[in-house]
């Protein structure tokens, strides 16, 4: 045995020091190449999210109106959030504006299944939805705006129907304004929804859905069994975006109502433009920041746990 | 479900109903914005201007730099769309050819931070340019958007596919990293890149709330806040918000239709293996 063991061991501790030294060469020069490469992308990110990212927690604990220096006064402005109704009244606008993602997303998902054929001039309906996609917010809200003016066309359609018995100031009814604009949010987004489906329903084979069928699925079992299973990772893509996008919703707002009837659209990004922007309150906007990314890190963390691999089963 | 049939009779009606639904209120706004004040607000409404007028784009082209907004958008769009697309690249190549230490705990850093929406660091943005004396130029407006991480992602997707064996051969063959990345990866990447450069250039282009805290000068504005602009003005006059609207809309519309075989097909593509 140990006349085996003996030569072996200077063979072996030589092959180990050259395949050391030649793979951390090798290894070395992948980090050079790819450090290099990431140079770019690595400052930019650096500097232009996560410098900001420190600056802003650090500036939440200031108060600071951009003319007197600033003042370190700990963890005081989330204290004070506590007490302040327009945050709590921001913060629950926008947590009812998340009502709006599964709508969205399953309206997506819904239009992106009946989309996905080869019916002739298919391409024409598909770019009917991407129309507002490609319009900035901000001409989609004025546009919407008018369309639901007291006295606009989207009244004047549903009285002649007779859907409704007289006007309604769809943007200016405290009980309706947000459904109003959760609405154009929704009418504006489901095209670029509808995409990130269509690409999630061309990575399944057809063979998978196929099989289902021979097997004596009914399409409703396919659907809910086989394809909605593997558009999983889109889902979990597409929810995040949306609910990101709800949480900090604002050009709608800003555009279509200003925050009213009475605060009823008032959301934590308007109140955050209006606190730092507006009344230079930088330290307190600050601070709601930090909270406003904190809700957006926790709520993709659930959609994460729900959305991914395994973690939505259907058995 | 299996994708062979065509739609049923029904659906195909209510399918057009709802493409109606969201076509027909652009061609409103269009149709606002050509129509004379009186037929604007007529009951009922006039599908059809009766009498087209020029008048309110008049009054948004010679009472307000409009064109300028225009040349503002396309500068700041482009820029945005170009400069990520040369910096994701490099950046989606090492993260998926080549082995090295750390590049899975970096890889975490890059994907933490798309949680981490441009919005939430607009307090320190205007500070940070402010101090770079950037603001109410360009690169103030360009600079955040090209370092979202969204187009390594995007590129890493679709790199991720590409059979190591290509990279392989090519090494063999004598070529570095930066010839494999433009002789092998990227021609078998365009629809990827098409689809990264399409989601930049609309995001870039209608970018808003950032836009106008770094831009206080009207010369400088985008389209998006010039219309803004235009809204502080005229408030319901809906003759000019519309033509505005229009005028600022009509762009990327007409781009869109122009494209949109390959720009859906180019986003569509991607999933392709």
């Amino acid at each position: 045995m140990g006349a085996e063991a003996r030569p072996a061991r200077p063979a072996v501790r030589a092959a180990a020091r050259v395949g050391r030294r030649g793979l951390t060469r090798r290894e070395r020069r992948a980090a050079a190449v790819a450090y290099a490469f990431l140079t770019p992308a690595l400052v930019l990110l650096g500097v232009f999210t996560f410098y900001p990212v420190l600056f802003g927690t650090a500036l939440a604990l200031f108060d600071y109106d951009v003319i007197s220096p600033p003042r370190f006064v700990g963890l005081a402005h989330f204290r004070a959030m506590a007490e302040d109704r327009y945050f709590w009244i921001a913060l629950g606008n926008s947590v009812k504006f998340l009502l709006v993602v599964p709508v969205l997303q399953g309206l997506s998902i819904a239009l992106a299944v009946t989309v996905n054929k080869p019916v002739r001039g298919i391409r024409w309906f598909r770019a009917a939805y991407y129309l507002p996609v490609v319009t900035s917010m901000v001409a989609v809200g004025l546009m919407w705006r008018w369309l639901l003016e007291q006295d606009g066309v989207v009244n004047w359609l549903l009285l002649s129907i007779g859907a409704l018995a007289r006007p309604v100031a769809w943007l200016g009814d405290p009980d309706l304004a947000l459904y109003a604009v959760m609405f154009v949010t929704l009418w504006k987004g489901l095209g670029f929804y509808m995409v990130i489906y269509l690409v999630g329903l061309q990575a399944i084979s057809p063979e998978v859905e196929e099989a289902a069928v021979v097997d004596g699925a009914t399409r409703w079992q396919v659907f809910r069994r086989v394809t909605l299973p593997l558009l999983r990772p889109s889902i979990l893509l597409a929810s995040t975006i949306s609910a990101m996008a709800a949480l900090k919703v604002f050009e709608e707002v800003y555009v279509m109502t200003g925050g009213g009837p009475m605060f009823r659209t008032y959301t934590m990004f308007y109140y955050i433009f209006d606190r730092g922007f507006q009344q230079l309150d930088m330290g307190y906007a600050a601070a709601l920041a930090v909270v406003l990314a904190g809700a957006i890190l926790a709520l993709s963390a659930v959609n994460f746990r729900i959305f991914r691999e395994g973690g939505w089963t259907y058995h | 479900m299996s994708g062979r049939s065509p739609w049923p009779r029904v659906l195909l009606a209510a399918m057009t109903v709802l493409a109606l639904l969201w076509v027909a209120p652009l061609f409103w706004m269009f149709a606002t914005g050509v129509k004379p004040t009186p037929e604007i607000f007529a009951t009922p409404p006039r599908l059809l201007p009766g009498m087209p007028t020029g008048d309110h784009v008049h009054v948004v082209l010679t009472r307000w730099p409009f064109a300028r907004w225009l040349l503002n958008s396309v500068i700041v769009a482009t820029a945005t769309t170009a400069l990520s697309v040369i910096v994701s690249i490099p950046a989606a190549y090492v993260f998926t050819r080549l082995r090295w230490w750390g590049r899975d705990a970096l890889f975490l850093v890059f994907l933490s931070s798309m949680l981490i929406p441009l919005e939430v660091n607009v307090i320190p943005l205007y500070f940070l340019m402010n101090r770079l004396h950037l603001l109410n130029t360009y690169p103030a407006v360009f600079l955040p958007m090209i370092g979202m991480p969204i187009g390594i992602f995007l590129l890493r997707q679709f790199f991720v596919n590409i059979p190591a064996e290509l990279d392989d051969a090519a090494r063999v063959d004598g070529c570095g990293n930066l010839r494999i990345l433009w002789h092998v990866i990227l021609p078998l990447s365009r629809p990827a890149l098409a689809a990264l450069v399409i989601y930049m250039f609309t995001f870039a282009w209608n970018e808003f709330f950032w836009s106008m805290i770094a831009l206080s000068s009207p010369r400088m504005f985008t389209l998006p806040i010039g219309l803004r602009a235009l809204q502080g003005a005229y408030d319901i006059d809906y003759g000019i918000l519309m033509a505005g609207a229009s005028l600022a809309a009509l762009p990327a519309l007409v781009l869109f239709l122009f494209l949109q075989q390959s720009i859906i097909r180019g986003i569509t593509m991607t999933a392709h293996k």
